[in-house]
């Protein structure tokens, strides 16, 4: 028993000393995981992405261009206002090249829509084929419509509130003062006559506070949709004396009285559910494919994988060579620094491409993944992220000192990709200044381009492709630079 | 200051003393020092080696024997003095000079992961072989180092031996004039190291020039010149015969007789020729002497005198290891 313990003993010590003797690798271990973390921590905003978005206004309804001016300012941070424009297509073009992220189309007619009883419906069009987002778009919709009803609704309220309680009364009582106002008339009781009138005018004046709050709510309406309404009648009744005034003062409150009957007959034919939400909106993408989430995923999970062996094969190449001594050899044999890359990046590459084309294959064939593009943007795309991808590898192997660092760098570089890249939060989410280091990442730039040549079926955008480009040859050019000074004769 | 005047005409005479075989020098140290972070590699080296020779270099471990490879196949720069390669600075070799020259660095660095075959394919591709071009070498070299049976094996499951072999075959593929060996031997048995320097002779039979560092002082009588090795100091440079004399100040003669001890002596002393006497074991006495040949009937002559009983009497060749010890004891005294 003494004896394994001391067997086992002469093991944990040894490991200890091994750990405590590369204090750097310890510490790089703990704090890069943990300065990751801390960026992601003090970086992640969680604020959603602000959208760009261009209202389209019906032609001849000015009232509501500028009712939306008026809302603009109340859109929240969510919303960039973009402007308006009367054309859909013009809009539709726009949102299409990228120059805005929402289209949102307010419908021509609202208020008679809604008064024949439908709810008018508010059209929201956008280019998102992130599933999250596509949700989001659809909840911002009914955030910002849901907003709008409530506001009608409350002016609405507020004002019938007040006089809505006795008005079927009312209405009634005029009916019967002017009814006795007709028959005083007729029996030549002028005084009796012009008393009832004046009651029939109080309880008219309090009918046409019903009509008034009814209307009200039909003007609320009117109002959240910009149409012009007339909706309460001329309901006074001036007290004249004289046969022919009460005569015409009778037929005017007939008139008024059937309009006030037309007005309720709307109002009944109004569904409470549109009463209560006149609005509604329809959320529509621009996009010719909309992935689940796992096909929305599976460019950012190919770019990191691709990312990831690059980075690690690369890392590890010249770093194992500087170790078992073959430099000893190729310091002696005629051949160069230059030479020496080149050989290794073209065989990394035809590696990593092969992958590519193997792992693309399979999402294609099994997961049902879509190549909506031209292989051969497919292809470039891929290509220049293996390329940075390389260079970032052989750059940390031509600065490591062990395989341990080359390995331990290429981990976080997995670990900043997963946070930095867009692949988990979206990019937007993330603060600025903490943004830019996805910008050093291949995957940034490479989730986007597969993501656009794939479930988009367009070109990848030009500058991504650019950076990625020039993010590989500075980084082969540092690579090289360095083994140069590593094969320098000393 | 004196002591490096010391030291320069010291190794200019280890130079003078070299054989001289009458071709011309592909190689020459002058005044070579080699300094890391203010620590001696090696100190004021002078020699030269010349074409189709064996150059042996020897000394104990640490004592400058791969630095001063690395000084000649350019991988240092020498902080003081020049070290030339075909008459061009070894640290800018031209890449035509560098295809001329092998080199089988003393830790196994070749690719565990490659077959024995593509092992010696890309080492051949170092150099800029062709395919055709090495097809019917790599074959040749294989049979040379007894591996074209294992030629498909991978390295790593070759044995020790094997592998060092297959080394041998790299650093040989591109067909070098010059060959760079850091201590070839080193951990193997005796067998196979006595097969390696059997391929060295033939090496050098084809003309070619080898430089072999060794730890093994008895390899030193495989070489052409031996240059001998301690604490980054040349203690001394020439034929192996001639350091055989040099370290014991002439030739030797061993005799046994049972009486002989500290009283004879005077005896071997007052003979002509004889140098010194070494009567430390009881039964046996060794005379260094001038001439072994000329001077056996002599002391034959002086025991019969005395009426001793000799039985037996022969020229001694002391082997280097005792030459490299005496050597390295004259280079402390002389320190």
């Amino acid at each position: 028993m003494p004896k394994t313990i001391i067997r086992t003993a002469s093991f944990l010590s040894k490991e200890i000393r091994e750990i405590l003797r590369q204090p750097w690798l310890v510490v790089r271990l703990v704090l890069g995981p943990f300065l990751i973390l801390l960026l992601v921590g003090l970086g992640y905003t969680g604020q959603p992405r602000v959208m760009r978005a261009l209202f389209v206004v019906p032609l001849d309804e000015p009232a509501v261009a500028a009712q939306i001016e008026q809302y603009v300012g109340d859109l929240g941070p969510q919303l960039d206002y973009a402007g308006q424009t009367v054309s859909r297509d013009e809009a539709l073009a726009r949102l299409r090249v990228g120059q805005v992220d929402l289209v949102v189309v307010y419908p021509a007619r609202a208020y008679e829509t809604v008064q024949s009883g439908a709810q008018a419906i508010i059209e929201v069009y956008h280019g998102e084929i992130d599933p999250t987002m596509a949700t989001y778009v659809r909840q911002l919709g009914r955030v910002y419509v849901g907003e709008m009803n409530r506001r009608i609704l409350e002016f609405f309220a507020a004002e019938a509130k007040e006089k809505s309680a006795a008005a079927q009364a009312d209405l009634e009582e005029a009916r019967s003062a002017a009814a006795n106002a007709r028959a005083a008339a007729q029996a030549g009781d002028s005084e009796r006559a012009e008393a009832e009138l004046l009651r029939a005018s109080g309880s008219l004046d309090q009918a046409t506070a019903l009509m008034a709050a009814t209307a009200l709510m039909m003007g609320g309406v009117s109002q959240g949709l910009g149409a012009n309404l007339d909706a309460v009648p001329p309901t006074e009744a001036e007290s004249a004396p004289g046969q022919v005034q009460i005569d015409q003062r009778l037929a005017q409150a007939d008139q008024d009285l059937a309009a006030l009957d037309e007005q309720l007959a709307r109002f009944e034919n109004v569904p409470p559910a549109v009463m209560v939400s006149p609005l509604a909106t329809e959320t529509k993408t621009i996009a010719t494919f909309t992935p689940s989430f796992v096909i929305f995923y599976a460019p950012g999970v190919l770019a990191l994988i691709l990312q990831h062996v690059a980075i690690s094969i690369a890392s590890l190449a010249l770093v194992r060579e500087k170790l078992f001594g073959a430099m000893e050899l190729f310091r002696v044999a005629p051949i160069t620094a230059f030479e020496i890359l080149l050989g290794k990046y073209g065989s990394y590459l035809l590696f990593t491409g092969f992958l590519a084309v193997v792992l693309t294959t399979s999402m294609i064939t099994l997961l049902g993944v879509p190549l909506l593009g031209s292989v051969a943007w497919l292809a470039l795309s891929l290509a220049l992220l293996v390329f940075a991808s390389l260079g970032i590898g052989f750059a940390i192997s031509a600065t490591s000192r062990s395989d341990s660092d080359a390995v331990q760098f290429a981990m976080l570089v997995l670990l900043a990709s997963m946070f930095f890249s867009g692949f988990v939060f979206p990019l937007q989410s993330i603060m600025i200044s903490v943004r830019y280091i996805g910008f050093l990442l291949p995957v940034t730039y490479s989730i986007q381009n597969l993501q656009d040549v794939m479930l988009k079926g367009v070109p990848p955008a030009t500058p991504f492709l650019a950076a990625l480009a020039l993010m590989g040859i500075l980084l082969f050019l540092f690579a090289w630079w360095r083994y140069r000074r590593a094969m320098i004769r000393l | 200051m004196q002591e490096t005047t010391e030291q320069s005409e010291r190794s200019r005479a280890l130079v003078k003393g070299a054989a001289a075989t009458g071709s011309r020098p592909i190689i020459e140290l002058r005044n070579v020092n080699k300094r890391f972070d203010g620590n001696s590699g090696v100190e004021n080296l002078s020699f030269r080696i010349h074409e189709g020779e064996i150059f042996g270099f020897i000394g104990p471990s640490g004592s400058g024997k791969t630095t001063t490879v690395r000084l000649m196949n350019g991988m240092y720069q020498p902080t003081d003095g020049s070290v030339t390669v075909f008459g061009e600075p070894a640290h800018k070799m031209s890449t035509r000079t560098r295809e001329s020259i092998g080199y089988l660095p003393q830790l196994f660095i070749l690719y565990p992961n490659l077959t024995v075959k593509q092992n010696i394919d890309f080492s051949a591709s170092l150099y800029g072989m062709s395919w055709l071009g090495r097809r019917s070498r790599r074959r040749e070299l294989l049979q040379f180092v007894e591996l074209w049976d294992h030629r498909h094996k991978l390295a790593r499951n070759i044995s020790g031996g094997m592998q060092r072999r297959l080394e041998l075959a790299c650093s040989l593929i591109h067909d070098p004039r010059l060959l760079f060996l850091d201590e070839p031997t080193a951990g193997i048995d005796p067998i196979l190291r006595a097969k390696f320097w059997e391929s060295f002779h033939q090496l050098k039979a084809e003309g070619r020039t080898l430089f072999v560092t060794t730890q093994y002082v008895t390899e030193a009588e495989y070489c052409d010149q031996v240059a001998v090795l301690a604490n980054g100091r040349m203690v001394a440079l020439d034929t192996p015969e001639s350091l055989r004399r040099r370290a014991f100040g002439g030739e030797v003669i061993e005799v046994r007789a049972a009486q002989i001890g500290h009283f004879t002596r005077p005896l071997f002393g007052r003979l002509a020729g004889v140098s010194s006497v070494d009567t430390s074991v009881q039964g046996r006495a060794r005379l260094v002497v001038e001439d072994a040949p000329a001077t056996i009937p002599v002391v034959i002559e002086a025991l019969r005198a005395e009426d001793i009983a000799i039985e037996g009497i022969e020229q001694y060749r002391p082997t280097f290891d005792e030459v490299f010890v005496r050597l390295l004891q004259e280079e402390e005294t002389d320190a």
